[in-house]
């Protein structure tokens, strides 16, 4: 009955699946304690629950059944000093309401990232091991306050937008299938898991868009009109993940994984909010060549919020990855092990939403198909992400019957390098580096763990000037300079039956 | 239980990282609007204004009809109105006093907005320092970074348009527009820095009476550099060419589609004041486009310094003829072409005026001896020029700082107190 329970809280677990993150790009990092507390150098090791996520088959070589649940808590500590600010034609650069020159913070959050499995060993086609598992495989989760439109463009509206004005939500959870069998006695297993891909997309971003009307009504300051756009929806996909686990000799063990998550259409509902230039003279009594309310031109000078909700589709392009790993037992109480991974992070290139059944336009402007065009446009954020590394190096250390220390350093490469198309959708300033450490206690059946993370990058990244490569008239990066720092805790509960 | 220290120990460091790692930073958003959210304005940017002639049949000089590129005939300008002479509802429609600021070379009509004029008009004015006053600011040409606001076809009539006080004219169109001037020469200030302190007093020379205070800052102010008569504007003809690299044997390969900032001065001097067309007739046809046929043209038969093939001007050939030959030397040839240049110098204008043209006009100067492209020898030289014909202008003489030299507009902002000052006390009440 109890083991009923312990099942169905797991399960139950399943529902609760949210944020997190921290490899390269919107890749997360990882689960459990002794795989994440070695810094995810856990592929050639793979004897617990979590080797649906680094190895599937180390499940084969596991000779008890097994249920356990970990949560990682996350903060990012990432810092944006924006250089937003447009070129006229002589040169001259000027402001567009972007909190310039100020070092801003991402909003204070803790993330957490739960994740729960079981694996059952059953008498199928020799001895198979299968197992079902929970986890992220993608996650990322960030919002930003980065604007306020300039006193000059609309005075009416100071501290009234959102205070999440960009913001990404992306989870991507795996329910995971998991089959391994041995192939050769004690020696060499594979593993394979079936993944069912859930995602879920809340972004929030804002667009400098530009104002369709001409001269004067786009002139300066009124020639770009903030877009605050909300789109909220979710989608199904598949995956595939496979692995092999070699036990060469007593001490040295080799694994090769691979994991290939299929592209997954995400749909829903969106929210585009225009903030319109105010223009008091262009509208006022006193001025005799005023714009006449119900025109398009007092739709772009008397400075109200245009609202439009629409339906949204975009692709999400998941990268797939490759993976080698090797443990050595080097003593009877000390294991290191060394994983290296390869994500093709060249895959993911961006969102691009698609809307339709747009509900309402204001009526000016479905008088002029170029206004029309302009309120109901498809948006595109870009990215031009390059295929990344990671080297993880760890170890554990069985201090005594009860207790285990681990500990693990990593390196990982940015996707983002050499490209100017950043934006705080995704802050991977740069190659970091991961320490990790923390302890594991078995009691009878039951394994505790508990590890703290933390993520450092050396360097600063700074992005200049505004680029628009795909010519869409839509700004794709975020000029500033960005830095970033992780935290995360993860804390580890595993029964063994 | 000493083995229970250790892992004590690192539960203790644990919980240290975590508590240090997820504190909250807040989002450092200010809370009140600051500098980056300022940029802003009153009545701009309605004010841009085609100024062409009002018919077909017009005898009215052209003005900004044959510009190069420039098809509608616009003047950018961008204006700050206070809050007490704007109408009613928004203001008092009190009306105010006019200045008129103009750009130096390769800058808009935010150039002086981009330098912190809001900023300081609305705190000298709250402080009392200054009067409310309506700022107009123009911007320059934008192909070839502007034409010294001087008088030709291809280069526009920028003399009717600053100065003129017909109908057809800056000064009567913002009063037009805006209601909140004060329509009188004594509440008429103008201004400018580099190519923009010429014409400013250009203009002020051409039309006197339009304006009764002027206040500009290091340009061009005496093209032959005055002391010698062989520096000024002389003295740059060989950094044109070595902008291009040019050198006698393809000195007719002079580029104009370059961003090359001292080639460029001379581009718009020399359409000018030494176009080629010296003189055109035309005729206008309007219909669902304006067309404009250029019926008969006077060119300047001399190509020793003609440069043909002017970049993408949209309207006939719009050739023009450098003051300079391939050596970099003055050349002058049978048509006078750096005479043609003399004849615009502020010193000819100023002989050519009539008596007293600056008798009841204020003047303010300022000039740095670090000002780019001798400018500092030529705002020096027009100063001794004024003193010498019994005006009296008031000289600020200003250095930069260390590390921060005065070579270009680094100091416009403190240029901009100096002469909003300057013109308020002279509106008088």
């Amino acid at each position: 009955m109890g083991i009923i329970r312990i099942i169905a809280s797991v399960i139950l677990l399943f529902g609760f699946l949210s944020p997190g993150l921290l490899a390269s790009g919107f890749e997360n990092t990882g689960i459990g304690t002794r795989a994440r507390g070695m810094a995810g150098a856990f592929r050639a090791i793979a004897d617990d629950w979590t080797a649906a996520y680094y190895n599937p088959a180390g499940y084969a070589f596991i000779y008890d059944n097994q249920m356990g649940t970990s949560n990682g808590f996350t903060h990012f500590r990432n810092e944006l000093t924006p250089d937003y600010r447009y070129t006229d034609d002589f040169g001259n650069t000027y402001e567009t309401g972007v909190y310039n020159d100020l070092t801003l913070y991402n909003q204070h959050q803790i993330n957490y990232m739960p994740s729960a499995g079981f694996l059952i060993r059953v008498p199928l086609w020799g001895e198979t091991v299968f197992g079902l598992s929970g986890y992220q495989p993608f996650d990322n989760r960030l919002q930003w306050t980065v604007f306020e439109p300039l006193l000059a463009y609309n005075d009416s509206i100071y501290h009234k937008i959102p205070a999440d004005q960009i913001k990404n939500d992306l989870d991507v959870v795996a329910f995971q299938l998991t089959a391994a069998r041995e192939f050769v006695q004690d020696e060499l297993s594979i593993g394979v898991g079936l993944q069912v891909l859930r995602g879920d997309l809340l972004l929030k971003n804002l667009t400098l868009r530009d104002n369709p009307m001409d001269s004067p009504l786009n002139d300066r300051p009124y020639d770009k009109v903030p877009e605050l756009v909300t789109n909220d929806g979710s989608g199904w996909g598949f995956g595939f993940k496979a692995g092999l686990l070699w036990k060469i000799n007593d001490k040295l063990n080799m694994a090769l994984t691979g994991s290939v998550p299929f592209e997954i259409t995400v749909s829903g509902t969106s929210n585009l909010t225009y903030i319109m230039p105010k223009n008091d003279f262009a509208i006022s009594d006193g001025n005799p060549d005023r714009y006449l309310a119900g025109t398009v031109e007092y739709l772009f000078s008397d400075g109200q919020a245009v609202g439009i909700d629409a339906d949204y589709e975009t692709k999400l392009k998941l990268p797939a990855s490759f993976g080698v790993g090797f443990a050595y037992q080097a003593s009877e109480k000390l294991r290191v092990a060394l994983d290296a991974e390869y994500t093709l992070w060249s895959s993911f290139d961006g969102f691009e939403f698609t809307y339709s059944n747009f509900r309402g336009i204001p009526v000016p402007a479905e008088q002029d198909q170029t206004v029309t065009d302009f309120f109901t446009s498809n948006l595109t954020y870009a990215t031009d992400w390059k295929n990344t590394g990671k080297v993880a190096l760890g170890a554990d250390y069985r201090a005594t019957h009860y207790i285990s220390f681990v500990g693990g350093v990593s390196f990982d490469q940015s996707p983002t390098r050499d490209t100017k198309e950043i934006t705080p959708l995704f802050v991977d300033p740069g190659d970091k580096y991961g320490f990790n450490g923390g302890i594991l206690a078995s009691v009878n059946q039951w394994d505790i763990g508990l590890i703290t993370s933390y993520y450092y990058y050396p360097d600063d990244l700074t992005v200049t000037g505004v680029v628009d490569p795909n010519n869409d008239g839509i700004d794709d990066n975020f000029p500033g300079t960005y830095n970033a720092a992780a935290y995360e805790t993860v804390l580890s509960v595993t029964y063994r039956f | 239980m000493q083995k229970y220290i250790p892992i004590g120990l690192l539960l203790i460091l644990t919980a240290l990282l975590v508590g240090a790692g997820c504190s909250d930073r807040g989002t450092n958003v200010p809370d009140t609007p600051t500098e980056y959210a300022v940029e802003r304005w009153q009545i701009s940017p309605l004010l841009n204004h085609a100024f062409s002639p009002p018919s077909p049949d017009t005898t009215y000089s052209p003005q900004l009809l044959m510009q190069i590129r420039n098809e509608n005939d616009i003047q950018e300008i961008a204006a700050y109105i206070p809050k007490v002479a704007m109408p009613a509802p928004l203001g008092e429609g009190k009306k105010v006093p006019l200045l008129v600021l103009l750009p130096p070379q390769d800058a808009d009509k935010y150039f002086y907005f981009d330098h912190g004029l809001l900023q300081i008009v609305e705190e000298l004015t709250e402080e009392g320092v200054i009067q409310p006053m309506v700022i107009a600011c123009l911007g320059n040409d934008r192909v070839f970074g502007g034409y010294f606001f001087g008088n030709s076809y291809p280069a526009g009539f920028y003399d009717d348009i600053i100065a003129d006080t017909s109908e057809y004219g800056l000064v009567a169109y913002l009063n037009s527009r805006t209601a909140a001037t004060i329509d009188s020469p004594s509440k008429r200030g103008i201004g400018g820095i580099g190519m923009g302190a010429y014409g400013a007093f250009r203009a002020v020379l051409k039309h006197p009476g339009t304006y009764t205070s002027i206040a500009v800052a290091d340009g061009p102010l005496d093209f032959d550099g005055g002391f010698n008569g062989n520096r000024g504007l002389i003295d740059l003809f060989d950094d044109a060419l070595a902008e291009q690299g040019l050198s006698p044997a393809n000195f007719k390969a002079y580029d104009t589609s370059a961003a090359w900032p001292v080639s460029r001065l001379f581009i718009g001097g020399a359409l000018a004041f030494s176009p080629n067309d010296t003189a055109c007739t035309y005729q206008i046809l309007f219909g669902i486009k304006r067309i404009v046929n250029i019926l008969t043209r006077d060119q300047i038969p001399d190509s020793t310094t003609l440069i043909e093939d002017v970049v993408k001007a949209d309207m006939g050939d719009w050739d023009f003829h450098l003051p300079f030959d391939g050596s970099g030397a003055v050349y002058e040839g049978p048509y006078n072409i750096w005479d043609r240049w003399m004849a615009n110098d502020l010193e000819t204008l100023l002989g050519d005026a009539g008596a007293g043209p600056l008798d009841n006009v204020n003047i303010w100067i300022g000039t740095s001896p670090q000002a780019k492209w001798g400018y500092h020898e030529m705002t020096e030289s027009w100063i001794q020029t004024l003193q010498n014909n019994s005006y009296q202008p008031d000289v600020y003489r200003y250095n930069g700082y260390d590390g921060k030299p005065a070579t270009d507009n680094q100091y416009v902002y403190e240029l901009i107190k100096q002469m909003l000052i300057f013109h308020s006390n002279n509106f008088g009440d």
